[in-house]
């Protein structure tokens, strides 16, 4: 009975059964890596959330800022961390700033789609993106400071459990 | 990535279409055999013939 149950439940939401990630770092490696594994999940028929909370939030940065009205440490996240894919550092060499050309570089040598090639994708796919607003709290993000995309909402840590409960993939990067 | 592409492709056929697909990508056939169980598309067939992957699927629903 409990199994029919959960059945049911899962395909009357479209939200159920498919992977959530909370992207908690801003690294592009890493980032890479939740977008492959989202890509695949699409492609696989199903639905795909992506949580960015804390560093993971420079990845839905506009390279504009909008500094006016915030606190002082704010105006420094605002100015040192980075805004959207392009200025993501990587994990692992680095090299100031010179390791992800030399990794955007080695993906175009191996023919491997780029990191915003993914990212159109995913979003013309339908992908949901919810970002952290406790985090827009402590650094001072304004919504207007964030891309625009037809699935984006904004929620906290009940909302990502929600979701993550209800998928069968869950994980933190 | 070739499951885009695949997933891309087959999703604008009818239920019952066949479509032969040619793919280097070493990972293919595990990815294949995966994606076509949770999409509910049938994989015909899958052969390996000098690193060239050549799969038949049948569009499920």
């Amino acid at each position: 009975v409990e199994a029919i149950l959960e059945n049911t439940t899962e395909a009357d939401d479209p939200d159920a059964g498919g992977m959530a990630v909370l992207i908690f770092s801003n690294d592009f490696d890493k980032i890479m890596a939740v977008i492959n594994m989202a890509a695949a999940t699409t492609s696989m028929g199903m639905p795909c959330h992506l949580y960015f909370t804390f560093w993971g939030t420079s990845f839905l940065r506009k390279k504009k800022m909008d500094n006016k009205g915030k606190l002082f440490l704010q105006k420094m996240f605002s100015w040192m961390l980075p805004k959207g894919p392009k200025e993501l550092p990587i994990s692992r060499m680095n090299f100031l700033g010179i390791g992800p050309r030399l990794m955007r570089l080695l993906m175009k040598q191996t023919k491997q789609p780029s990191m915003e090639d993914l990212w159109k994708i995913l979003v013309d796919s339908g992908i949901n993106v919810i970002m952290c607003t406790p985090t827009m709290d402590i650094m001072g993000i304004k919504k207007d400071e964030i891309i625009e995309l037809p699935n984006l909402k904004f929620g906290g840590a009940a909302t990502f459990i929600n979701l993550a409960a209800k998928s069968k993939v869950s994980f933190v990067i | 990535m070739p499951i885009i592409t695949v997933a891309r492709v087959v999703k604008q056929g009818k239920k019952g279409d066949r479509f032969t697909i040619l793919c280097k990508d070493p990972a293919f056939k595990s990815d294949m055999e995966a994606w076509s169980t949770s999409t509910g598309n049938r994989l015909i067939s899958i052969d390996e013939k000098e690193g060239v992957f050549t799969a038949v699927i049948e569009k499920g629903k």
